[in-house]
């Protein structure tokens, strides 16, 4: 059994989201329109800190009962600020397969956090999760994310074309995933 | 100017019947064949009632008809278009031709594209997305008659009978359609 702890790396810990006590933060994220597209329905718009805390009270209820999405609050382990939300979504126990959706406040934090955030986030899913699969929607606009996402052995199996509108364009949307034996692969490979 | 979106050579699309279709779609969903076919969750079965008190509960905007025959006017299936996304002008298909007599006949390809053409003349959509299992090679044929483009594999994400299958994305651009039908 790896003895190393799921939740805690070098950098960061993974802890509960607290409603309460996060929401004024993660209502400055709704600002991005990414974000609220990864926790919200409908048309976009910011969200003001009453509505986070009676939305996220209600997902976090509803995740524990239905166990198909799991959330997490990435902190600093110095100090333990929240710099990132991750939720394993759309779990699917039969299949074997589920949605990974991971923001950070900014680009600086995703830069330093986000790499270590990706490796724990792997190891939970094929580790924890059992699943066969992980994949992740980006906007083709996020030539940061895509490059992270590629670096961590992630494949990109599908292009749909001018599916997302920003700024003025249609750019495409992609889908990455990587498959369990593609994983330890690379962990073995590392280990050589 | 009328516009009839929903009235094709061989069926009409017409809003579902609460009381009449819900029976229908109950014993359709007894064929675990089509089941495997409609969604990759394992296979389950729900009664005409509790079917109905999802369908009136749900909050979503989507657009949901049963296919009718224009010959016989009998219900032979349902497509819904829904998941709208009003920024990017992006929405979702799902169909299912849930009487055995009625599929590979012609009639789930007709009713795409009168679907698709209410999603683009109608709604002024940009694109139209689907799903569907690579083994499913009957949809696949009719999608691409309908003018959808192939746009990729999601691989392994299907499991069932000790497998993994493929999921084949596709999906159709207004200029696609547009194209398509020589517009």
């Amino acid at each position: 059994m790896d003895t190393r702890s799921l939740f805690e790396g070098s950098l960061v810990v993974w802890t509960s989201l607290d409603p309460e006590k996060d929401a004024a933060q993660l209502s400055k994220w709704t600002f991005d329109p990414e974000f609220v597209r990864h926790h919200f329905d409908g048309v976009y718009r910011p969200y003001m800190v009453s509505e986070i805390k009676k939305k996220f009270k209600e997902d976090l209820k509803k995740a524990d009962e239905r166990r198909q999405q799991y959330y997490f609050g990435i902190r600093e382990k110095e100090g333990e600020r929240l710099v990132g939300l991750l939720r394993f979504a759309w779990v699917q126990a039969a299949l074997q397969y589920a949605g990974l959706v991971l923001d950070f406040e900014d680009e600086t934090l995703a830069e330093k956090y986000f790499d270590e955030t990706l490796e724990m986030a792997m190891r939970y899913a094929f580790m924890e999760l059992n699943l066969h699969r992980l994949y992740v929607v980006l906007p083709g606009f996020d030539v940061d994310a895509i490059g992270r996402y590629e670096q961590a052995g992630f494949l990109r199996e599908t292009q749909r074309r001018q599916a997302r509108f920003r700024d003025g364009q249609y750019y495409d949307e992609l889908i990455y995933a990587i498959l369990k034996p593609e994983w330890k692969d690379r962990i073995k490979e590392k280990q050589q | 100017m009328k516009t009839n979106f929903f009235n094709g050579r061989l069926v009409n699309l017409v809003p579902l019947d609460m009381e009449k279709d819900l029976v229908l779609w109950e014993k359709w969903d007894r064929d675990s064949e089509y089941k495997r076919l409609l969604d990759d969750i394992p296979a389950a079965q729900f009664s005409s009632s509790l079917i109905k008190e999802y369908i009136e509960n749900n909050t979503n905007d989507g657009s949901l008809f049963m296919v009718h025959t224009v010959s016989d006017d009998r219900v032979i299936g349902f497509i819904e278009l829904g998941g709208y996304d009003w920024a990017d002008r992006n929405a979702w298909v799902g169909i299912g031709i849930g009487d055995p007599e009625y599929r590979g006949k012609g009639y789930g390809t007709e009713s795409m594209q009168l679907l698709l053409g209410y999603a683009f003349k109608g709604l002024n959509l940009h694109r139209v997305n689907l799903n569907v299992f690579a083994y499913n090679k009957r949809a696949i044929r009719s999608y691409e008659k309908c003018g959808f483009r192939y746009e990729g594999t999601q691989r392994e994400s299907i499991y069932k009978e000790d497998q993994r299958w493929d999921v084949i994305d596709m999906g159709i651009l207004r200029s696609d359609w547009e194209q398509f039908n020589q517009i």
